[in-house]
């Protein structure tokens, strides 16, 4: 074979050739990046759907079983008439300080001033008693009516967990302490066994900032420590925008600063993405993403005539 | 001249359109996992939320159509299972745990289920619920609103605490202070003989400022509204109810037919036709109409509400409470009410007229057990709901 047998592009063959595969090139190059934008940019944005929502799901979870309670009529041992004791203890927009229902037990034992003891098996709640947790206690008085009927508040100063119940089986015995003012030889009298006693532990949700981020942290006043993010990254807090936001509703769903006035609590979440993504065309459209999600949570303990 | 092979082929084509596809093929993974994984999440949402309406329902559904028979009658720190119910795709188990006298705690377990009937999310809640009792305070063998015209010699009101015969010896029946026999906001019409029959500390008080509409209307925690809504058996007609008498379910074992309306639970003790299945059955009845009436042998026990005007015309026995809003009339042979008879005579022309060989007995035991009998469950007006985790 020879030079002359071998048959070659022409100049313009190459040069046509080359302009197309550049061509070609150049919009599937464009089609990938911008692919790999859209993306990113949607994973972004599932990922904030996600912790968004999850973040609903936890604040919801977390302030359903708030209520209130009060003395009906004026009774010493128990407090004045009327008084309300609302779960809600500090109401604020982008922080709430209140009492986290922890569990709900019911005595087996004959009830003594200074401890109850609760049936194990029949305990339901996210955790056991702990010292320090808060509780009430219901009192039932009167059997023929529930008019007087009270809760009343005390604190768990210690927890044994291998006390009888009457009939023998296994019980929580929690020693514990009458707020000041309580007469706890009265409450003790008025109460009947097998009544509910639901513990709480005080606790605090808030916007807040850690390095350059913002998250929803939550902290235990019970326990003290530091404030523990829970979800994130969230918007900041500026004079238009934050990245938690709590509305205080009352039963006309107006806002309300009266904590046993609140039937509901709007809870605004702004989620962030964790970088800049393409939000719109042009490379010149790169921005942090956000989502925001509201939701409504009816506290389920303060729904009563 | 050579001609070409497949294998002098030279190029890149291929590589870079399989490179693409790959690539391409990832992104579109890529994100048809992300929308997958969201539409699922999205899913599951949606099934906790109906898991979590089904176990509300489930809740609901016991405490606002309490089961007085049955859930009144469990022993404390015992649980009944109520079974479950299949609406669709959810489910709910309910069950009732009798805490102490008054308490119960109500649990259903909420369930949306795949057609395999697999659960693909569940959600327990329980309420507290406490028991509504009626507080009766009838102090007389007869209360009314309006003149009671008693008519013959045969009758016989008797304002002295009694157990009805063969109640001795149940939980809380006891006697207590006499009581008076007839209590009106008017006159009692009795003279001679017909004011003898009429026993009591004192037989009779006429002009009882304590007589008032509340009187008829406030039991307490509930009212005459409160209870004709919790009524287990209403009574629409103005005919007469005839015959009512306790029966029992068919197939073993036999147990009291509360489904059945003419079966208002049995009084008796003991003696022929007595029903024990049927003797913690304390039914509410409400006669609905502008008059109701009872007659032909029936018999029965626990509140009897009366809309309108009561008409008791022979052979009718009672136990426990009953309360008209019109007047009554009593007729014939064999009538009994042991407990208390309450008429409040709103109209303007309701009259009270007690005659034939009739028997009214205060009993506070019969008082007492049809109160107890027939109480229904709320839920504790403070911090009654639960969200249910288990541990």
């Amino acid at each position: 074979m020879t030079m002359t047998d071998r048959r070659g592009f022409t100049m313009v063959e190459l040069m046509v050739a080359l302009v197309l595969t550049l061509a070609v090139g150049g919009v599937t190059y464009g089609l990938l990046v911008n692919s790999q934008r859209v993306s990113r940019s949607q994973t972004e944005h599932v990922g904030m759907q996600d912790n968004v929502r999850s973040g609903a799901l936890i604040v919801a979870n977390e302030l359903r079983e708030v209520g209130y309670d009060s003395v009906p009529t004026a009774v010493p041992a128990l407090g004045p008439g009327n008084a309300t004791n609302s779960d809600l203890i500090l109401m604020e927009s982008g922080k709430l300080r209140y009492r986290a229902w922890r569990g709900i037990g019911f005595t087996c034992f004959p009830p003594a001033a200074a401890e109850l003891r609760l049936e194990t098996s029949t305990y339901m709640g996210v955790r056991q008693p702990q010292v320090n947790d808060s509780l009430v206690v219901y009192v039932e008085r009167t059997n023929s009516t529930a008019q007087d009927d009270a809760w009343v508040h005390a604190r768990v100063t210690a927890v044994v967990t291998n006390k009888p119940c009457t009939n023998g089986n296994a019980a929580l015995a929690l020693s514990i302490a009458y707020l000041a003012g309580t007469d706890g030889a009265a409450v003790t009298a008025a109460m009947v066994q097998g009544g509910p006693v639901r513990i709480y532990e005080a606790m605090e949700m808030k916007h807040y900032q850690s390095g350059t981020q913002w998250w929803l942290g939550m902290l235990s006043l019970n326990a003290g420590g530091v404030i523990q993010p829970v979800l994130g990254p969230l918007a900041d807090s500026t004079a238009t925008q934050s990245g938690l936001v709590f509305r205080y509703l009352d039963r006309d769903r107006l806002v309300t600063t009266v904590p046993k006035n609140v039937r509901e609590i709007q809870v605004t979440l702004k989620g962030v993405s964790d970088g800049a993504v393409r939000t719109g065309g042009g490379a010149s459209s790169l921005a942090v993403d956000t989502l925001a999600l509201t939701t409504n949570v009816a506290l389920r303990n303060t729904l009563r005539p | 001249m050579r001609t070409s092979r497949l294998t002098d082929e030279r190029g890149m084509a291929l590589a870079v359109a399989i490179f693409a596809l790959i690539v391409i093929g990832a992104l579109v993974a890529g994100a048809f996992f992300a929308g997958h994984l969201e539409q699922r999440t999205g899913r599951n949402t949606l099934y906790a939320a109906q898991a979590a309406d089904a176990a509300e329902q489930g809740v609901a559904g016991v405490v606002s159509d309490w089961d007085q028979f049955n859930l009144n009658n469990i022993a404390v720190g015992t649980t009944t299972s109520l079974g479950t119910i299949t609406v669709g795709r959810t489910r709910y188990t309910q069950d009732v745990r009798r805490l102490n006298n008054d308490l119960f705690l109500v649990q259903s377990l909420g369930s949306r289920v795949d057609a395999a009937g697999t659960p693909l999310a569940q959600r327990k809640v329980a309420m507290v619920a406490r028991l509504s009792y009626v507080t009766a305070t009838a102090n007389a063998a007869v209360t009314a609103g309006k003149t009671v015209n008693f008519n013959g010699n045969a009758f016989e009101v008797v304002g002295n605490d009694s157990v009805p015969q063969g109640w001795s010896g149940e939980p809380g029946c006891t006697t207590g202070a006499a009581k008076a026999g007839v209590r009106t906001a008017e006159t009692v019409t009795a003279s001679g003989q017909q004011a003898d029959n009429i026993v009591g500390n004192p037989p009779k008080v006429e002009h009882d400022p304590t007589v008032t509409a509340n009187f008829f209307n406030i039991f307490g925690d509930v009212t005459f509204d409160d209870l004709k809504k919790s009524a287990d058996i209403v009574l629409p007609n103005t005919t007469p109810y005839n015959g009512a008498a306790p029966s029992l379910t068919a197939g073993a074992p036999q147990r009291c037919n509360t489904a059945d309306q003419m079966n208002w639970g049995e009084p008796h003790r003991n003696g022929g036709g007595y029903t024990a299945q049927c003797v913690n059955y304390f039914p509410i009845l409400y006669g609905s109409g502008t008059q109701t009436k009872l007659a032909a042998g029936g018999r029965g026990q626990g509140l009897l509400l009366v809309e309108g005007d009561l008409e008791i015309s022979g052979g009718f026995e009672w136990t426990g409470l009953i309360v008209a809003k019109g007047g009554i009339k009593i007729t014939g042979n064999g009538n009994k009410i042991v407990g208390a008879l309450l008429a409040q005579d709103v109209a303007v022309d309701d009259q009270n007229s007690i005659s034939g060989n009739t028997t009214l007995q205060f009993s506070s035991c019969a008082l007492s057990k049809a109160i107890q009998g027939s109480a229904f469950a709320e839920p504790l007006t403070m911090r009654s709901w639960v969200q249910a985790y288990t541990n």
